[in-house]
């Protein structure tokens, strides 16, 4: 405890110095340096001479004197807690093996307060205005029956997905890589709406609203919008049913948008309207260094208005590992994993997914399936041999279909923290 | 002779019985079947059903999820230090504590937080001695930390 203490604390107060004690001059760790953290993790720690500079070991990275903190919602699982008000909570990477998320296990992100579940759903309406030919005023009980109903795998992911990655911290919830799901949608194509209503030659961004407030009590909770293009995209739906049932409430019910592979904010819940927009929407979440990213990368930790910054659009390249907790303990012996996970790139696909259990001095391809359709993550599967009992991390690295992997770092820091998406560690114990 | 008439007699006496009986006249009076609801009746009953069920469903879960937006929160949830009332009494009208305890920023980052709730959520513009108190306080009891990592919890090796 005592030995833990102090190297965590050194990193705390003086990272250069630390690392330059525990690594030595070349960036590896030796003699009483290795001894010392190999005590302070309780093992020896087998591929020392690769672990990189300036990276603690994933078991003592993940510090803070608080343990995770989880909630218990109605029907759900035992997610982590981010925020009772507004209501936000994580799903631990090892409650995502599903290959369709079920409800109890999608992530939960809200803005404002949960709105009122509605006696009769069918008479929801929404409405599509704007750079519309004839604005289409609709009841949700109509519009099963006026459009076709598709249902497609579709993956859903928070913007701010892998915020707690980013050096220095950025300010929101800290979410780690839980931020995502990947349910059965059921609904009507968004295109086919505005097809119907028309869409005139100015018809280029849209605006989405939803009936949840702010929590100041003062207008919207949340209220974005995109290029129209997306908006025309075969998957971007107007979703009635999560997994054959009706959306839960928390989820958004009785209807909202469905806009994979973007921030989520995107996908309104407890949709009521779309205006279609001949410049870009100005609603709450949109502008400044709100869902979006720096064009020219600035200092990390430095102030930004976020004028000179692009909006995010389809998210990064990640990946899970679902089947093995960071912090597990195997038998002594243990000489192979079964490892497997989900992986995805936002609107692209996966190409490859690599592990390493060595730093990242050597990594092993693992089998990766084709999506169940476009936007659907993709699942990973694979084995790594260990070499000896002791602490290994567990490192895994997805690559998208234009060849860019997750990197080493999070990288494009920004005051509000998206688009983190490095490799992910898993620390694991062996003996 | 007789026999033939009084079998014939007894005959005609549980005929009648019967019939009395059958008709309702005689013993315990049974009301008459109803008329099976048609399809489309029990289609509607069973909708109805259905649409009350999951409405009493939808609201225990509002008020489920209401009453975990509503747990109560003190400013002890805070640590303690100068300026720890002032910043639970300005933050917490609009949002728990949990976002603020799981920060780590920099005394610029914390000051220039105040700007964008103001200007994006709406909380009163915070300027002069106040602010000073706030962000001093975030500053000194959430500083700039060791990344955690992404992931939540300490060593998992370190139990003792």
């Amino acid at each position: 405890m005592r030995r833990e203490r102090s190297i965590q604390e050194l990193y705390r107060d003086d990272p250069e110095r630390a690392d330059a004690l525990a690594w030595g001059r070349r960036g590896a760790l030796k003699g009483g340096a290795l001894a010392a953290m190999g005590a302070a993790l309780g093992a020896a720690i087998p591929f020392a001479g690769s672990m990189p500079r300036g990276l603690l070991p994933a078991a003592l990275a993940q510090g803070g004197a608080q343990g995770p903190q989880y909630i218990e919602l109605p029907g759900k699982a035992r997610l982590i807690l981010q925020g009772e008000r507004p209501l936000n909570a994580e799903t631990p990477e090892t409650l995502l093996d599903d290959e369709v998320t079920p409800a109890e296990k999608m992530f939960v992100r809200n803005n404002g307060s949960v709105p009122d579940p509605v006696p009769e759903p069918r008479a929801w309406k929404i409405r599509i205005d704007g750079e519309v030919n004839a604005p289409l005023e609709i009841t949700l009980g109509d519009l099963e029956s006026r459009f076709e109903v598709v249902t497609r795998r579709l993956q859903m992911e928070c913007g701010g997905n892998g915020r707690a990655f980013f050096v220095p911290q950025t300010r929101g919830n800290q979410w780690g890589n839980g931020a995502i799901s990947c349910a059965e949608w059921t609904g009507v194509r968004l295109r086919d709406l505005l097809q119907a209503a028309g869409l005139k030659p100015g018809a280029k961004f849209t605006g989405h609203h939803g009936a949840d407030r702010h929590l100041s009590g003062d207008g919207p909770a949340i209220s974005r919008g995109m290029r129209i293009e997306k908006a025309m995209e075969e998957d971007t739906l107007v979703a009635f049913r999560m997994n054959g049932a009706p959306i839960p409430q928390i989820h958004g019910a009785p209807v909202r948008l469905i806009v994979p592979g973007w921030p989520g904010s995107l996908s309104q819940k407890w949709f009521t309207r779309l205006e279609v927009l001949d410049k870009p929407h100005t609603g709450r979440g949109m502008g400044g260094t709100s869902y979006r990213i720096p064009v020219v990368p600035i200092v990390p930790g430095s102030r930004n208005d976020g004028a000179d910054f692009a909006d995010m659009e389809s998210m990064p390249v990640r990946s899970v590992l679902t089947n093995l907790a960071h912090g597990t303990r195997l038998p002594a012996g243990t000489r192979a994993l079964d490892l497997r996970g989900h992986a995805w790139a936002g609107d692209k696909e996966i190409s490859a997914v690599h592990v390493s259990v060595d730093y990242g001095a050597t990594w092993q391809a693992m089998e990766v399936k084709a999506p169940a359709n476009r936007h659907a993550w993709q699942r990973w599967t694979g084995r790594v041999s260990l070499p000896s009992d002791g602490y290994f991390e567990v490192w895994y690295r997805a690559t998208d279909s234009d060849g860019r992997m997750q990197p080493h770092v999070a990288g494009n820091w920004n005051p509000q923290g998206y688009g983190a998406n490095p490799v992910s560690r898993v620390a694991i114990l062996v003996g | 002779m007789a026999l033939p008439r009084l079998l014939i007699g007894l005959i005609v006496a549980t005929v009648v019985v019967l019939g009395l009986h059958r008709a309702g006249v005689w013993g315990v009076r049974h009301p008459p079947e109803p008329y099976p609801p048609t399809p489309a009746a029990l289609a509607t009953a069973r909708a109805a059903q259905e649409a009350a069920a999951r409405e009493a469903a939808a609201r225990e879960e509002a008020e489920r999820l209401a009453a975990i937006a509503q747990r109560a929160e003190t400013p002890e949830v805070l640590p303690p230090g100068h300026g720890r009332e002032e910043t639970f009494g300005y933050c917490t009208p609009c949002h728990s504590t949990a976002v603020i305890r799981r920060s780590r920023l920099s005394r610029e980052q914390w000051d220039e937080l105040m700007d964008w709730m103001s200007e994006k959520h709406g909380m009163n513009p915070l300027e002069g001695e106040m602010r000073e108190v706030i962000v001093d306080y975030l500053a000194g009891a959430f500083p700039p930390a060791q990344p955690a990592g992404g992931r939540h919890g300490g060593n998992p090796f370190l139990t003792d």
